[in-house]
């Protein structure tokens, strides 16, 4: 039993289906958007508190259904004078146009292209007939809104808070859609796919879309428009969706009637966005109070599909693409948790709906009603153009030339043999934590269709949502909501004239659940609209404690104590004061880029060029930052790496806190190296600090560039000791010192994380004695002979893990696991059965603390995190398997992971064959390919030969020590897991005695299959004191960008952090007196 | 007693009913032509890139000459001759070996071990098999397994190349900062193909570098400059050209020498490939003309496929040396960042490096080989691209062709006039030296080869 029942058409008089009639001149192969689909509202067009529906038809006449209660509705489409045969509807709106309370109908047409005609539509309602028959007259030269063009969907708002509602039009170009040019282009005006912003001037549309500052380009294929309040300021603010190659437009209201577009102005407060940009919506998902952003694209969760898809061009084409002047953006579905300072985070993958197939609209609604909200999915296309066989090999020269000459009748089928994707709609349930169950199954079955635009509304007046959807080629779909739900409560608004549904109020609902957010914007989803009312959940509670409502201009109204069950209905004149006139709550954090005079410059990542197979570049590793007194003059001075062909930098701090550069040509003669560690330290017990700078990153094999460098301090001077280290070259990835012979100097370990050019190859690593005047020895092979077969090092910690008074090394890596060398008095051992040893993983950092206050040695361990579709059990690990599979003399790094259960190589088919040609012999087919197991294509002897590692968590996690060395792992909460982690900065910061979590990351040179991490725009996470962390975005700082590493300094009187950022300069914060 | 009549008859009877049949074997110049045009075809279906396809024939084309030229006293195997070449095994000399059925086989093999859709190639085989082995299973057997062991021969030789070391290669860098050097170009912006085909060994010539050409102008977009003005020729004539429509000569010149194996394509929704022939396969098609009009034999044939195909191999060789050395960026990319951001080229930019035009050096050296095997002025009728929905062009000679084909790539506004003019040179004078360095015709030989009719 399902819970959402599938009502037949014959049970409620819905018989609308949008059907398609391919003709020679207007087909897919003539008209991109030809399988996209139309749109439906819900609303009540006959005042009879029944919320009605009207379909959208591309080739057939669009209908109006009225609803007679019970799920039965009545076709009117004539008797209410809507005439509207001609043309392609797309999206279609309500809206009230001139304030008469009567809810009146603007529907969009695609015209002026391959015979397409007509201009959009404006249907004015004049009143119900005595038969209850809304009655319509179309008006919209009368309003100035009789555009003609290729438009998608218009959103009507109050943009400029001036009482009435004024109109975004989305329109989509049919540009030839690979040719992405520069991205300058969009500022260049087209007037058959430009969008267009209307202002509302006493009841006429003006078009000022030139001085709102819209981008009106011709390579914007606007598919999705969303309208929310993102910043809380009382201005509506926009997100665009435009398909293919150009940037999704995130517009923030300026309040004086202009825009300002986030994404192409190369901010840093949203990481990237959906490539092939579908239907939107705008919600808070995790009762945050600030509204979320999901934008739906194609990304397909049946590995087969995906394999035999067109992916995003490979990383350096990608580095080419967003140099043109695009902004980061990939195929997938996108989840922007607004952070509530202006930035947000994309955790698609970490909630678990990044792939929901060729997807057209998504909806977030509380389907439950237990107080989040969920999310339906509509999707499916009639004909997959980017299917890979087909491009190559099937589409053959025949077809080619036939649709060459100029296509005829005969030559229609042609378009029937691009395979179709007809599959089931998805929906998911919110469980409350920032991730999602699919409960497809359960909830609304696995029936195949190609769904385009969908709406909900409480259709059966029975205090839950109901689903429509309107499909290709299939009658609509109702989806009657049968679900166990929780209470609830029904909003309905009566705003001040002309805007009379109060079209942009806010409600806040505090609840068990959290803050609940709602707007009343009504164009939602894919070319779609649902009703301007609300129904709020709110899971077993019997009533609401209270709701603020926030009218557009700012009033407001506070109820209290509302019974659930009942409609309660606000009144905007009941509303006062001005809510926005409050003082904005004061961040914890002040934080500042401009203390330094340095900005760190990574050179482009070649990783990719030199390892197409790889998920991620080694080689954006810095900037590290040393913290320590150079020149003994009592004040910190701070030492930051350089990338590759940058000079390191040593700054001293001068007495009133400034900083400035010193021995800057010391540094430049050593600009080469890719500098990835240092260390203050006194190797010489002169009482003056040295300085050892290490290098790696995955560019240099061997040589002076790969040599760690003492720097000699004389007296406050720095001299580079060429005698040091010499012959002795790694890849190097941390250091630092320990008296580990206890002979009163200190003694080195330099750690290294990879071999140049070899993903995954394990390296080796240095233990240096100190003869007491800082000349070095390699002893590792005496003192730690387990560690060289140990794998990559990234970081590693000194500590006393078995409180025997001895140091133990801790060490993190990527494909191995956290593990601990015990220290044995003359050596170290590794120490097997402590609960770290099935935790491989790719770990970046390691820190020792006292998490749980019982006085001994915890381990907090930064991991990839859950935010890519990458997932890794024991059982489903992520795997290496380093072999010559070719035999041609070079090692081919394989990595496998699991989807659904199955194993599957990471790499692309078009990559994997470049490298090994033989895959095409065997595999020519994208299909082929697809469904040949990991034994089929490199054969099981290959893979058993190969050298093979294994990562079974991903998580980061905190590891629990019981005081005698044996370790609890206790995963960081689920935005702990919305990035990489490179860092931890780990301090009490609430005062309340126990060490919080500051995370510090992200990794934007990933393969181009999995997007990027960059997630984390500052978390902070508190400590519940048993061990466990939750999310404190009180206590968040801002910090944008790829944080590599804190330090905490102490400037003037003034106790600071510094944040190492790669490819930008570091950032300053302090708290909040 | 019987009479011998009866016993006679009997014997034929019992011989036809016992044994085998044994009727020749007979191979003609056809069956060579047939089997090189099946490569072309699977290579187009596979997308072979051009320098790849070149050595698609070569070693086929190797593999049948050496084994001809084992039984034909006029040729000479090429052992020594191309880089480390050995003599090919012979089959014992009771063995009814068909030398010339041994060299078919051997041709089709290595091409199937050379291409993908190995299917397409065996079904062509296995159907030639079946008659053969019908009219004579004994020379057939013989034949087959002495045409595989060349075969197996030829391809250890060919494992040597360096091919397979090429594949695990870096991929070409892409230098987004320097604007003089190149990038990948609309609408499929593939990476620039094969950066390391320098390093594949050649056959004739002593190093990639040894016809390195001169170099571009200094890349200069100062209006006034050498460089400039080649890019604003490229515009001038292209714009011209195209204002006159697809029917002028010149239109119709790019389009005949496109020679793109994959042209990325976009209707509507819809992007796919137009697959073409890569230019190496088109002069293996005038090699196939030529040998058909002076009607050649088998013999004369595959010493045409071969010489011609080496002179092709190296000559890529040869220019994808210049192309990654000197790196230069497209007219395409230039023209749409510097004149006008809507131009497009006639025909679609290739994914590699603008100098010099592969086409001309191709196309010169081919030439050049042709012209050495079936004389100057050898006029001819090419139809080669008929397949491909494009007309017949006729030629007075092949150096005119050569000359056309080089030209078509600035009509085409993927060239500017310096790769090809200097291009065609380059292909010239690297034509020039393998023919003076190969010595397979034995010039002490009677006459001209017969020709097939006159051999029955």
């Amino acid at each position: 039993m399902l819970s959402f029942t599938r009502l037949a058409p014959s049970e409620t008089g819905i018989q609308f289906k949008n059907e398609l009639n391919e003709r020679p001149e207007l087909n897919i192969l003539t008209y991109l958007y030809y399988y996209n689909g139309g749109g439906v509202i819900i609303e009540d067009f006959n005042q009879d508190s029944l919320p009605d529906i009207y379909l959208g038809g591309n080739q057939v006449a669009d209908a109006l259904y009225i609803n007679q209660g019970n799920m039965k509705f009545q076709e009117v489409t004539a008797q209410s004078g809507i005439s509207n045969p001609d043309g392609w509807t797309t999206g279609i709106s309500h809206v009230d146009i001139n304030g008469d309370g009567l809810q009146d109908i603007y529907i969009c047409k695609a015209s002026g292209y391959r015979g397409l005609k007509g201009r959009n539509l404006l249907y004015v309602n004049i009143g119900a007939d005595p038969d209850g028959i809304p009655r319509f007259e179309e008006r919209a030269a009368d309003y100035g809104l009789d555009f003609s063009g290729l438009a998608t969907q218009a959103a009507f708002f109050d943009y400029d808070l001036d009482g009435d509602l004024d109109l975004f039009l989305l329109n989509h170009s049919v540009h030839p859609n690979r040719n992405y040019g520069k991205g300058t282009q969009r500022t260049i005006p087209d007037p058959l796919s430009g969008d267009r912003f209307y202002r509302n001037d006493d009841g006429f549309f003006t078009d000022v879309s030139r001085e709102a500052g819209i981008f009106q380009g011709k390579a914007g294929y606007g598919l999705g428009v969303g309208i929310s309040d993102l910043n809380s300021d009382g201005y509506p603010d926009m997100y665009i969706g435009n398909d293919f190659f150009e940037n999704d437009y995130l517009y923030i209201n300026n309040g004086d009637g202009t825009f300002r577009e986030l994404i192409s102005s190369g901010s840093q407060e949203i990481g990237h966005s959906t490539h092939f940009s579908m239907g939107n919506d705008l919600a808070d998902i995790n009762n945050d109070g600030h509204v979320d952003i999901l934008s739906l694209d194609m990304l397909p969760e049946d590995l087969i599909t995906y394999k035999t898809s067109g992916l995003e061009y490979a990383y350096p084409i990608y580095r080419q693409y967003l140099n043109n002047g695009f902004a980061p953006q990939y195929m997938q579905n996108t989840l922007q948790l607004n952070t509530g300072r202006g930035s947000f985070s994309e955790i698609a993958y970490l909630s678990g709906i990044a792939a929901t197939e060729w997807s057209w609209g998504g909806l977030l609604a509380d389907l439950d009603n237990d107080g989040f909200k969920d999310l339906f999915v509509t999707n499916g296309i009639k004909g997959a153009t980017n299917d890979m066989d087909y491009m190559n090999f099937i589409a053959n020269e025949d077809i080619q030339r036939r649709i060459d000459k100029g296509m005829q009748d005969a030559d229609l089928p042609l378009t029937r043999e691009i395979p179709p994707k007809k599959v089931p709609n998805y929906v998911f349930q919110n469980n409350g934590d920032l991730t999602f169950t699919d409960r497809t199954s359960t909830w609304i079955g696995q029936e195949p269709s190609f769904s385009n635009g969908s709406a909900y509304a409480d259709l059966d007046q029975d205090g839950d949502l109901d689903l429509l959807v309107n499909n290709l080629d299939q009658v609509a779909s109702l989806y009657q909501n049968n679900l166990e739900t929780g209470n609830w409560i029904r909003l309905t608004f009566s705003g001040i004239a002309p805007n009379t549904k109060g079209i942009g109020a806010r409600v806040i609902a505090y609840t068990a659940q959290g803050v609940q957010v709602y707007e009343n914007f009504t164009a939602r989803g894919y070319l779609s609209g649902v009703p301007g009312s609300m129904l709020i959940g709110l899971d077993q509670e019997v009533s609401l404690d209270s709701l603020l409502v926030i009218w557009p201009g700012g009033s407001f109204e506070k109820h209290q104590g509302i019974p659930a069950g009942q409609t309660l209905t606000l009144e905007q004149k009941q509303a006062r004061g001005d809510y926005y006139s409050r003082p904005a709550a004061q961040n914890y954090w002040r934080a500042t880029d401009t203390l330094l005079p340095f900005v760190h410059r990574e050179n482009t990542s070649l990783d990719f060029d030199r390892e197409p197979l790889i998920a991620y570049a080694k080689s954006n590793e810095g900037p590290d930052i040393s913290i320590g007194d150079i020149n003994n003059d009592g004040a910190q001075d701070i030492f930051v790496s350089g990338a590759k062909r940058q000079s390191a930098g040593l700054f001293l701090q001068g007495p009133a806190g400034a900083f400035s550069a010193a021995e800057s040509d010391l540094f430049a003669n050593d600009a080469i190296n890719e500098d990835t560690g240092h260390l203050f330290f006194d190797a010489d017990s002169d009482g003056w600090n040295e300085l050892l700078v290490i290098s790696g990153g995955n560019e240099f094999t061997d040589g002076p560039a790969l040599r760690p460098r003492l720097y000699r301090n004389n007296k406050g001077v720095l001299r580079k000791d060429t005698t040091a280290f010499t012959g002795f070259s790694l890849n190097a990835s941390a250091v630092d010192s320990i008296d580990m012979d206890l002979d009163g100097d200190l003694d080195i370990f330099i750690s290294s994380d990879a071999v140049s050019g070899a993903f995954g190859k394990t390296p080796q690593h240095g233990l240096f004695q100190n003869d007491g005047t800082g000349h070095f020895t390699d002893v590792t092979t005496e003192r730690i002979p387990e560690l060289q077969t140990f794998g990559g090092i990234d970081d590693f910690s000194w500590a006393d893990i078995n409180a025997d008074g001895l140091a133990d090394l801790v060490v993190a890596g990527h494909w191995g696991p956290i593990a601990v060398f015990e220290n044995t008095g003359s050596g170290w051992k590794y120490s097997a059965d402590n609960g770290l040893d099935l935790s491989n993983g790719w770990w970046n950092c390691i820190e020792v603390a006292d998490i749980d206050n019982d006085g001994d040695s915890d381990l907090i361990a930064g991991n990839w995190g859950l935010n890519s579709k990458f997932r890794a059990t024991r059982e489903t690990p992520l795997t290496l398997y380093r072999s010559d599979f070719d035999q041609n003399g070079s090692v081919e790094p394989l990595v496998t992971y699991y989807h659904n259960g199955v194993e599957t190589p990471f790499a692309s088919k078009d990559e994997l064959v470049k490298q090994m040609p033989f895959l095409n012999k065997k595999h020519r087919t994208y299909r082929s390919f697809a469904n040949a197991s990991l034994e089929e294509l490199f054969g099981a002897d290959a893979l058993k030969a190969a050298v093979k590692k294994e990562v079974f968590e991903l998580r980061s996690c905190v590891f629990l020590n019981d005081g005698k060395g044996n370790f609890t792992k206790v995963p960081l909460p689920v935005i702990g897991q919305a990035s990489i982690i490179y860092d931890f900065l780990c301090e009490d910061l609430d005062g309340d005695g126990y060490k919080d979590l500051m995370l510090i990351g992200n990794l934007h040179e990933l393969s181009t299959q999995l997007g990027r991490l960059d997630a984390f725009q500052g978390v902070v996470l508190r400590n519940e004191k048993d061990g466990t962390f939750t999310w404190a975005p009180e206590l968040s700082p801002p910090i944008s960008g790829a944080g590599r590493v804190i330090s905490r300094i102490r400037i003037g009187d003034n106790e600071q952090y510094i944040i190492g950022r790669n490819n930008a300069s570091p950032l300053f914060l302090t708290k909040h007196e | 007693m019987k009479s011998p009549f009866v016993f006679t008859a009997g014997l034929v009877l019992l011989l036809a009913a016992c044994s085998q049949p044994s009727e020749p074997i007979e191979i003609m110049a056809e069956q060579l032509h047939a089997s090189t045009d099946r490569l072309t075809e699977v290579m187009v279906h596979d997308i072979f890139s051009p320098p790849v396809a070149s050595r698609v024939y070569a070693y086929p084309s190797i593999a049948a000459y050496e084994i001809m030229a084992l039984h034909n006293d006029s040729y000479r195997s090429l052992q020594g001759q191309v880089s480390g070449l050995e003599g090919i095994p012979k089959p014992s000399a009771e063995s009814p070996v068909n030398y010339r059925l041994a060299a078919v086989i051997a041709h089709m093999d290595l091409g199937r071990r050379l291409i993908f859709s190995e299917e397409k190639v065996t079904d062509f085989r296995d159907s030639l098999y079946g008659v053969w082995e019908k009219r004579n299973p004994k020379e057939f057997e013989a034949s087959r397994t002495y045409g595989l062991e060349v075969a197996e021969f030829i391809a250890a030789w060919m494992k040597g190349d360096n091919y397979d070391q090429t594949r695990t290669m870096s991929k070409f860098t892409v230098d987004t900062d320097d604007p003089s050097r190149w990038q990948p170009t609309p609408p499929s912006y593939m990476e620039g193909i094969e950066p390391h085909w320098n390093k594949i060994r050649p056959f004739v010539i002593d190093s990639a570098a040894q016809f390195k050409p001169s170099p571009p102008p200094p890349f200069d977009m100062k209006e006034g400059s050498d460089f400039y003005k080649e890019v604003k020729e490229v515009y001038d004539i292209s714009n011209d050209i195209t204002e006159r429509g697809d029917t002028s000569e010149e239109v119709a010149i790019a389009q005949f020498w496109d020679c793109n194996p994959y042209v990325s394509v976009t209707r509507g929704h819809l992007m796919f490939a137009t697959k073409k022939i890569s230019p190496g396969a088109h002069w293996m098609g005038i090699t196939k003309i030529a040998c058909r009009d002076t009607g050649s034999d088998f013999d004369k044939t595959t010493y045409a496929y071969a010489k011609a195909a080496i002179a092709m191999a190296d000559a890529f060789i040869s220019c994808w040396d210049e192309k990654y050395r000197s790196n230069l960026i497209r007219p395409e990319t230039l023209i749409n960042e510097y004149i006008d951001d809507s131009w497009k080229p006639v025909l679609q930019t290739p994914p590699f490096p603008e100098y010099t035009s592969g086409h001309s050096v191709v196309s010169g050296a081919a030439a050049v080989a042709l012209t050495d095997i079936f004389g100057e002025d050898f006029a001819f009728d090419d139809d080669t691209e008929l397949k491909y929905g494009l007309p017949v062009r006729s030629f007075t000679s092949f150096r005119q062709a050569a000359d056309e084909a080089a030209i078509s790539r600035m009509y085409g506004g993927i060239h500017y006039r310096k790769a090809v003019e200097v291009g065609v040179k380059q292909g010239r004078d690297l034509g020039a030296f393998v023919i003076a360095n190969l010595r397979m015709e034995e010039k002490a030989a009677p006459v001209a080869a017969l020709s097939e009719s006159q051999n029955k």
